[in-house]
């Protein structure tokens, strides 16, 4: 027999041991990343920039195109979201009004953002450009006309491993409209101050600059595309479509967006803490619950008492009363 | 040996006495045990004014007393404003002639929530409610669900960051098949730093006030140091404790909700408010509130 028992109890033990990185692994499981894309009014400039961020092996999170303000200030909070890309082409005051709070929010909870166009600065986006990107703007320049097309030349400023290091030369061309700025009366750039380090990979004319990656004191990392200012209009000279096809383009994108995910804090901290809270809540609520039932069931026991005391005095009253009906009838007859 | 006809009679009616009050007292052990929270009060404006010109402030009352101690007592808030018809997922959904929980659970943005909330175990609040709404002389039975995430988002996020996000919908459908989309913020009021002019929260003889910030030379608690996300805890409470929160607001139309100055939609408002005893919800009033038609882009 105890040959038969000890195997058993190693089968026990062996089953428990396996569930228990299971139960782990399912918590692992819920917090697969989410990369959010916010197009609103453009959902295909939206959906193109996802598929390239799905064809990027990198990339282990789900992407999702998010084409409405509330549903991204909802989604933003969510413990899931590794990064958000804030990508709004058209209508750009109704795109990006009221989204700061929740924006500034989540990159101080320690969020990746990426920003291209007018979400980069504050003329559009009040507290988003110059708390997430360390961007304002005052003053804005043009892109130029080069072969049919409306592009700014980049010019390189900074080296980071991580982003620029494997783009090919000096300067590079992206399609764009304006790209706004903080500056002087006379137009000359005038950084922001900013609580961390801003390094600017690419700049324009005047030393506008044109990427700006930034990792604050406290907080997540963004990089900004400000001049990244396309429009959705098939032919146009900034359609955004000659900017997807741009090699350079797509390297600038999905390095920025990597290196800004693996500087930000929150994804990975809230991963890791997750199985812990939910834990925690799940025995404080079963803890309340207990108390619930035990307080239902010493108020129900209290009814009963006093049902029964009832109960008892109503029967010894009958009793009573019918005894003494029997003793009068009977002394009578 | 025979019983006298006295005292057979004497058993029988004892007979019936015993089963008589036998009866009687299972039949009253069979009916449920009451609510262990009294409301005591639940008081709201009758119609919401734009108040800011006239000076005159919308006044919310709420008050419960313990009938019983408990470990925790949670009092939360929402406010809701009406919405426009959401989008669902299956664009061939007809809501009409669909059950609020189904509507609920076909919308798009809720089904976004939950897909972003992935495997996360702690259930979000699911909470039926039914109300009448309009006045004395015309007015119609709803009967809806309230979907609430707070309580499972604040596990995750600095709670100021939640009493801001638009989580807490609510759907609501007539008994002749009208329906009303809601959405809104789990506080006090939305923009609370705005529109709450005055915030007071007794347990007791425990009395914690809260005021807008103002020009005049005084000391004020500010509302924005009111409990976040419009929930109030309170810990081992005794019987007969009693918690009473009153509220003033005061509104315009740029301290709402920007969506509701699209047609049709600014004709309720809803303060929800729910009062949960060691984890169980024992009230929940869902107070549907008509906006003044007239004198808001005054």
């Amino acid at each position: 027999m105890r040959l038969v028992k000890a195997p058993v109890g190693v089968l026990v033990a062996i089953a428990l041991l396996a569930l228990l990185p299971r139960g782990v692994s399912s918590q692992a499981e819920a917090m697969t990343p989410v990369i959010i894309i916010y197009s609103a009014y453009t959902p295909d400039w939206g959906n193109r920039l996802a598929d390239m961020v799905r064809s990027d092996p990198r990339f282990d999170a789900e992407v999702q195109v998010v084409g409405d303000r509330l549903t991204l200030e909802t989604l933003v909070n969510f413990p899931r979201v590794q990064a958000v890309v804030l990508c709004p082409l058209t209508r750009p005051q109704a795109a990006l009004e009221d989204i700061s709070n929740m924006m500034v929010a989540y990159f101080r909870d320690g969020g990746a953002v990426i920003g291209m166009g007018t979400a980069c600065t504050s003329t559009y986006c009040s507290k988003v450009g110059p708390e997430v990107f360390s961007i304002s703007g005052n003053r804005s320049i043009s892109a130029q006309m080069v072969g049919g097309r409306r592009v700014f030349t980049y010019y390189r400023k900074e080296v980071m491993a991580e982003i620029n290091a494997e783009v090919p030369g000096e300067t590079i061309v992206m399609e764009g409209y304006l790209a706004f700025y903080s500056s002087t009366v006379d137009g000359v750039y005038v950084p922001i101050l900013a609580n961390g380090t801003r390094h600017v990979l690419y700049e324009g004319e005047r030393q506008v600059p044109l990427v700006v990656a930034f990792e604050p004191d406290e907080g997540g990392a963004s990089v900004a595309f400000p001049g990244l200012s396309v429009q959705d209009t098939p032919g146009k000279e900034n359609y955004y479509g000659y900017v997807l096809e741009r090699e350079e383009f797509k390297q600038l994108f999905l390095n920025s967006l990597k290196w800004a995910i693996d500087n930000s804090p929150r994804f990975q901290g809230l991963k890791e803490t997750a199985a812990a809270r939910m834990e925690a809540e799940s025995t404080r609520r079963a803890d309340l619950a207990a108390e619930a039932d035990k307080l239902q069931k010493k108020v129900e026991a209290r009814r009963l008492m006093r049902l029964g005391i009832l109960w008892a005095i109503g029967l010894a009253f009958c009793g009573g009363v019918a005894l003494k009906l029997v003793i009068v009838r009977e002394q009578k007859a | 040996m025979r019983l006298s006809s006295s005292k057979s009679g004497l058993a029988g009616i004892l007979v019936i006495a015993l089963v008589a009050s036998t009866l009687l007292v299972l039949s009253l052990r069979r009916q449920e045990v009451g609510s262990p929270v009294y409301l005591a009060r639940n008081e709201y404006p009758d119609i919401f004014k734009r108040t800011e010109a006239r000076g005159e402030p919308m006044v919310f009352n709420f008050g419960v007393i313990c009938k019983e101690p408990f470990k925790e007592l949670e009092v939360r808030y929402g406010n809701m404003y009406m919405t426009q018809v959401p989008e669902f997922k299956d664009p061939n959904f007809v809501p009409n002639s669909s059950d609020p929980l189904t509507i609920m659970e076909a919308r798009t943005d809720v089904q976004n929530i939950k897909a972003n909330l992935g495997n996360v175990s702690i259930p979000f609040d699911v909470i039926n409610v039914s109300v009448k709404i309009g006045n004395l002389t015309h007015s119609k039975m709803y009967r809806g669900v309230v979907y609430d995430f707070a309580r499972t988002l604040a596990l995750f996020l600095d709670k100021r960051v939640i009493g801001q996000i638009f989580e807490v919908f609510a759907v609501l459908k007539s008994d002749d098949g009208d329906l009303l989309y809601f959405s809104g913020v789990p506080d006090f009021f939305y923009d609370r730093s705005t529109n709450i002019k005055y915030l007071s929260i007794h347990h007791n003889q425990n009395e914690t006030t809260y005021q807008a910030e103002t020009e005049l030379p005084i000391e004020v608690v500010p509302v924005d140091a009111a409990p976040p996300a419009g929930e109030l805890v309170f810990r081992d409470t005794r019987r007969d404790d009693q918690i009473f929160i009153q509220m003033n607001v005061e509104s315009n139309i740029n301290t709402l909700p920007m969506w509701i100055q699209q047609p049709g939609l600014m004709e309720y408002l809803i303060e929800f408010v729910r009062v949960y005893a060691n984890g169980r919800l024992e009230v929940s009033e869902l107070n549907v509130i008509p906006f003044e038609k007239e004198g808001w882009r005054g």
